[in-house]
């Protein structure tokens, strides 16, 4: 594959990307301060956090009991530090950190 | 603070996110055996995380234009979804705006929402600094990976869960923000309903079903209210 075929499929996908994200600027510009839409756009973001979350964990490796206990445990670490402290570089940090450890060890 | 600085700190977890996650999807591009610098041109022009990937697939199968389109359509459908609920958050009209809409990744559309800005001429250069600052992490860590993949035979094991912890702790600040079990309970159970269907197409099936299912509940006006605290 030559450098202009990649550049033709970057550029494919540049577009492509940039359409789904301005369909509803494009489509729904005029209907922003209603509402609905300000009742949609405060309560639509925390359920697609729980979609990406759930998204996130079932894309990471599940097949032995000892990854599923992994992601487990840097899960809670994650929660229980961000719930204390409240700092996200931390509770990123550290939660990583364990899954990190107990991949190491188990693997 | 100036909007600059608030862009910045809020940026510094996207930062350490897209960082190794930039560099795996340069490292895995630089195992095509392309050139270096068009992994940096993805991130200039894409800037699509989990459709960047999928391209290294699509260019180690050669798929065709057609079948690039379509899919990244599929894979980038739930932008979508962020779109609608930052309709009235970003300037109306300009080129900033049409920045901001460009760069509406996962993350930055996750910042955004997480905290309101009253002043809206501090709010527009907010969303402006954030959504740059987390394009130029992004765009360094494609290009470093595609630098250190052609140079180095490199693993980056377990790092991949900084993008699941993001998710946890943004969740957990949206439940800040809203306080209601409902809602979230309600996607839980889109989830699993989508993950036993079609987990290939996880995210597009569940996140429509969230689309579908919330325009219908919130055509009430009282639906899921934050109590005052």
């Amino acid at each position: 594959m030559d450098n202009t075929e990649v550049l033709m499929v970057l550029v494919t996908m540049a577009v492509a990307t940039f359409m789904t994200r301005a369909f509803p600027f494009v489509a729904l510009a005029g209907v922003a301060d209603h509402p609905l839409i300000r009742r949609f756009g405060r309560l639509l973001p925390p359920m697609v956090m729980v979609v990406l979350v759930i998204y996130g964990i079932s894309g990471m490796p599940l097949d032995q009991i000892g990854s599923v206990l992994a992601v487990a445990s840097g899960v809670v670490a994650t929660v229980a530090l961000h719930c204390l402290f409240r700092h996200v570089l931390l509770s990123i940090f550290v939660g990583t950190g364990v899954y990190m450890t107990l991949i190491a060890l188990g693997g | 603070m100036t909007a600059w600085r608030t862009a910045f700190r809020a940026s510094l977890p996207v930062l350490f996110g897209y960082l190794p996650l930039g560099m795996a999807f340069g490292v895995l591009f630089a195992g095509l055996d392309l050139s270096w610098w068009l992994a940096v041109v993805a991130g200039v022009i894409v800037y699509a995380g989990a459709a960047q990937f999928m391209a290294v697939g699509l260019l180690a199968a050669g798929a065709s234009l057609p079948d690039v389109f379509l899919s990244t359509l599929l894979m980038n459908a739930r932008h979508v979804v962020y779109g609608l609920s930052v309709l009235d958050r970003y300037p109306q009209s300009g080129a900033l705006k049409w920045y901001l809409v460009f760069g509406l990744t996962d993350e930055t559309y996750s910042l955004v929402t997480s905290r309101s800005i009253p002043d809206p001429v501090n709010r527009h250069a907010f969303y402006g600094w954030l959504t740059a600052l987390n394009q130029s992490y992004w765009i360094l860590g494609c290009g470093l990976g595609a630098l250190l993949g052609v140079t180095f035979e490199i693993s980056v094991a377990g790092l991949e869960f900084t993008l699941v912890a993001l998710f946890v702790v943004l969740l957990i600040e949206q439940w800040f923000q809203i306080r209601r079990i409902e809602p979230l309970l309600v996607a839980v159970g889109i989830s699993a309903m989508a993950l036993w269907i079609a987990p290939d197409q996880f995210l597009i099936l569940a996140l429509s079903a969230a689309v579908v299912l919330l325009g219908w509940l919130v055509r009430k006006e009282d639906v899921w209210t934050t109590p005052r605290s």
